[in-house]
């Protein structure tokens, strides 16, 4: 499988949290930033659509969880910094809490071979 | 959504021009660094753009997504409309006045058939305060076999409240009670009289009334 094969689309719901994750582990950084951080993080499994990531990175804004402000980039270009506020803090451990929760059911139903198998031939 | 947020995102259709300058510069720097970040990888200047431009994708879906988010898009559609209706109505003013007049008299109709139905069938009974009716059940608030001379108690028990109707029937003694706010006597109930309940003063029921 090629490489460019190989991406996946940020699942629904989660982008909040990679965002969120990513400025608390970094501080401010632009939107291209964020961008690669978390496809380096992912090791390019991850691939973020720009289509999403600046209404996104806006709705945060919204929700008072982030702030942004203009700076200088590494590169001496204007640039839109973003950082995490006091209550994006706090929403990052509901939304880690919330991913583990939902994660550990996909693994317990993912782990579950009998049940459902037994389950289909008693219907039949 | 949230007071703060709603005030945010009102701030935010007000700066909305402000707002989609920003994002136009925010994706300018974007494509600009990927586009150095593949030429930092060997690519030429020509690949690294046309790359560049396919990882960003469409910009106009970017926008209009953007534009949502930053702005209020129920009262923007709103205000579209009134501004086509506006356009509509000064381009064929002879067909808008008569819509407006057809219209004009419809509302016109329905107010007098109202004030009509209003005067004749949902006059108001003939009790002081008679939106305090209550009807005296039992405990589940059906009607209970009551007699005379109960509602007689009930009524020396309460102030200012005075028999205004009485009648029995073979469906049993109802009752009906005016008075707001008053202590219950177990085990009859009170609960306040709806349409359904029937008429106030049909020889079946009593009704006590203030005064």
């Amino acid at each position: 499988m090629s490489k460019a094969t190989s991406h996946m689309d940020v699942l629904q719901g989660t982008l909040d949290l990679l965002v969120l994750k990513t400025l608390a582990g970094l501080g401010p950084l632009h939107g291209y930033g964020i961008a690669r951080r978390i496809e380096q993080v992912s090791e390019d499994l991850l691939a973020l659509n720009q289509g999403t990531l600046y209404p996104a990175l806006l709705r945060l804004e919204q929700q008072g969880w982030i702030k942004s402000e203009w700076g200088v980039s590494e590169n001496n270009r204007r640039a839109r910094f973003y950082s995490l506020t006091v209550t994006g803090n706090a929403q990052l451990e509901t939304e880690i809490s919330r991913w583990r929760r939902m994660s550990a059911a996909v693994n317990a139903i993912i782990a579950d071979h009998g049940g459902s198998a037994g389950q289909g031939r008693q219907l039949e | 959504m949230s007071f703060p947020r709603w005030m945010k995102r009102l701030l935010d259709f007000k700066n909305r021009r402000a707002l989609r300058a920003r994002l136009d510069e925010e994706m300018a720097f974007h494509l600009d660094q990927l586009i150095a970040e593949h030429e930092r990888r060997g690519m030429s200047s020509a690949a690294a753009k046309l790359e560049a431009k396919k990882q960003m994708g469409s910009s106009l879906r970017t926008q209009e997504s953007y534009r949502e988010q930053a702005g209020l898009p129920g009262i923007e559609e709103l205000v579209r409309d009134l501004t086509l209706a506006l356009r509509n109505l000064q381009r064929r003013p002879g067909y808008a006045g008569s819509m407006i007049g057809l219209l004009g008299l419809g509302l016109a109709a329905s107010l007098t058939v109202f004030v009509l139905t209003d005067a004749m069938l949902r006059r108001d009974l003939s009790v002081p305060r008679p939106d305090e009716l209550f009807l005296i059940g039992d405990e589940e608030g059906d009607p209970a076999m009551i007699s005379r001379a109960a509602v007689e108690r009930l009524a020396a028990n309460l102030p200012n409240s005075r028999i205004a109707a009485y009648g029995g029937g073979n469906a049993g003694d109802h009752a009906a009670w005016q008075s707001a706010g008053k202590k219950r006597e177990r085990p009859i109930s009170f609960r306040r009289r709806a349409p359904g309940d029937g008429d106030w003063a049909d020889g079946r029921s009593v009704t006590l009334s203030r005064g």
